[in-house]
């Protein structure tokens, strides 16, 4: 079983993970659920946990163009160097690294990041338009994923 | 004149970690005094009060709920008991019994995770719970577990566990079937003996040997445990019901922080929290939590702030005995919610969050339209409090390395379990020894 799990507030360019998601459910890939995790904090341990692959979608923000689509293994994300700094701010990154150490990762994960303006520079009404355009691309990479994850299955 | 020993100090934690919210300390040490402590609360104000205003009653708990992602249930169930008193709704018993049991998924869930994730890793020399985690990773796991099962119980009765919905005026808008509440008996019946572990695992730390004169607060009820009732009580002797707290105690801004600070009128700062509601609640913990705080050679009463993590874990079987008890004897209400007519003039009221009083006071018209709102949260009543602990602690402070120094402040800090998000109205760490 492949879990999908869309990330994000409903607020601006950060609803990027979040619209991905609930788009995906809306009719899931063959052989994965779909789980639109708003900020799950602590609560995404309990989702890493029990399947075969994750694939965690979220708003990034690297400096690249609006819109970039980034493909990250699971494994890439820092190892070290993280300070938690309040469980408010348990981000995927810390709950990857504590889910790690917990040995609860599934064998195979990655993360889709959408690069997404900083929350001032948007409205938190709707996304910016050119962030807006890439939900249509990261549900096909999704897709696309599924198909590659559940034939090596 | 140069000295190998610096007369003046200046600690700055400029982010503190493992709190709720964003806070900063700090600390001016000259000639081995201190001579300005401050505890900084910089997270933005929220103006929670001011956008209640207009609002319709009925809507007021799911918009207080969202103050914190930790304990939504203290906001909602304050909200709802200050308007419920001016409205003149009497509740079911039934739904009474629901809403502690509600209460208990929020304690077990928010302590749990205080002491495994954000406290634990200061009395173990960890730099976070990933450090723990690798260490000591049954322990986390355990963690994990106990949190896990009061989630269930706040997804149960809210709806979900982050900012549940479904507590409204008079109930609950859906109230679980029997069957519902025991299929989560199983599990709470499971962790109870990991929390139980819990107790003498945290009891074990190496917790040091402190004795302030502190006056703790916290509610105290007839024949309960403190939660959603009683009065206001005080380790030094007040005692006045809830609608009287305004009269007890007072706010007052300070320039350093966006939450107001709190003292008891004519005398000065107090303590609330799992370790007041300990010290002034024993006889309602039931000899099956206070014989665990013995076995464990923890003594209550206590007036050490560190033993605020022990106390935390004995609520934490408190919370899971009454939530099988609570669970064992439900039949549901008549209705989920009774009905209610608007009535205008002021409500108010207490409960008690995971850590401390939250007090909550609405002012409605005759159509139930809120025109003042005032809530006053736990951490920030303990604010004053925190610093009078940390100028206790400066002399211990001085001859330790920047790097200990440091770690004790953020300890003592984290012994209240600030939430500055809700506060705000928390914590980089700012030392300045000259």
């Amino acid at each position: 079983m492949i879990r999908v799990i869309g990330i994000g507030s409903p607020f601006g360019d950060d609803a990027a993970g979040l619209v991905v998601a609930q788009t995906l459910a809306a009719a899931p890939p063959p052989g994965a659920e779909v789980v639109v995790a708003d900020r799950p904090g602590a609560d995404l341990l309990e989702l890493l946990d029990g399947v075969e692959a994750v694939i965690l979608i979220d708003a990034v923000q690297s400096g690249a163009p609006l819109g970039t689509l980034h493909d990250l293994d699971l494994e890439a994300l820092p190892q070290e160097g993280f300070a938690l700094v309040s469980s408010h701010a348990l981000g995927v990154a810390e709950a990857v690294q504590l889910a790690r150490a917990l040995g609860r990762t599934p064998a195979r994960g990655r993360l889709l990041g959408i690069e997404a303006a900083p929350a001032r520079a948007a409205s938190v009404e709707e996304m910016t338009p050119t962030t807006g355009a890439a939900v249509e691309r990261a549900v096909r990479r999704v897709h696309e994923w599924v198909e590659r994850l559940t034939s090596v299955t | 004149m140069p000295s190998s020993k610096a007369k003046t100090r200046t600690i700055h934690v400029g982010a503190l970690t493992r709190v709720e919210g964003e806070g900063a300390l700090h600390l001016i040490v000259e000639d081995g005094k201190l001579v300005d402590l401050r505890f900084e609360i910089f997270e933005p104000p929220r103006f929670f009060e001011a956008l209640l205003r207009g609002r319709h009653a009925s809507e007021a708990a799911d918009i207080t709920a969202r103050i914190c992602g930790i304990c939504p249930v203290a906001y909602q169930m304050s909200t709802l008991h200050a308007i419920e008193r001016l409205f003149r709704v009497e509740i079911d018993p039934a739904v009474r019994a629901l809403r502690r049991l509600y209460y208990c998924g929020e304690w077990i869930e928010s302590h749990a995770l205080h002491i495994h994730m954000l406290a634990a890793p200061d009395f173990l020399g960890c730099e976070s719970v990933v450090t723990l985690a690798e260490k000591q990773r049954p322990a986390v796991e355990r963690g994990l577990r106990i949190k896990k099962a009061g989630n269930n119980i706040l997804t149960l009765l809210g709806g979900r566990s982050v900012h549940p919905v479904a507590a409204c005026i008079g109930g609950f808008t859906r109230v679980p079937r029997p069957a519902e509440l025991t299929a989560l008996r199983d599990e709470l019946a499971r962790v109870r003996e990991d929390a139980v572990a819990c107790v003498s695992w945290v009891a074990g730390f190496d917790l040091p040997d402190r004795h302030l004169d502190i006056e703790f607060v916290s509610l105290r009820h007839p024949d309960e445990y403190p939660m959603n009732d009683g009065r206001v009580a005080s380790s030094k002797g007040l005692d006045c019901a809830q609608e009287e707290f305004e009269d007890y105690f007072e706010e007052h801004q300070v320039p350093h922080s966006n939450a107001l600070h709190a003292k008891v009128k004519g005398r000065g700062p107090y303590f609330l929290g799992p370790l007041a509601r300990v010290n002034l609640n024993l006889d309602r913990l039931g000899a099956g939590v206070t014989n665990l705080a013995r076995d464990a050679g923890i003594r209550f009463p206590s007036a050490n702030p560190y033993h605020s993590i022990v106390a935390r874990a004995l609520e934490i079987v408190y919370a899971i005995d009454e939530a099988l008890r609570l669970i064992d004897s439900y039949a549901p209400p008549a209705a989920p919610a009774v009905s209610y007519t608007p009535r205008p003039g002021t409500g108010r009221a207490i409960t008690e969050a995971p850590r401390g009083m939250l007090y909550h006071a609405y002012e409605t018209d005759d159509r139930g339209l809120i025109h003042a709102a005032r809530i006053i949260p736990p951490t920030s009543q303990n604010q004053a409090q925190i610093e009078a602990d940390l100028r206790e602690l400066a002399p211990a402070i001085l001859g330790r390395s920047q790097a200990e120094a440091t770690h004790l402040c953020e300890t003592v800090i984290r012994n209240y379990d600030p939430c500055i998000s809700c506060a705000t109205h928390f914590l980089k760490l700012d030392i300045v020894h000259r």
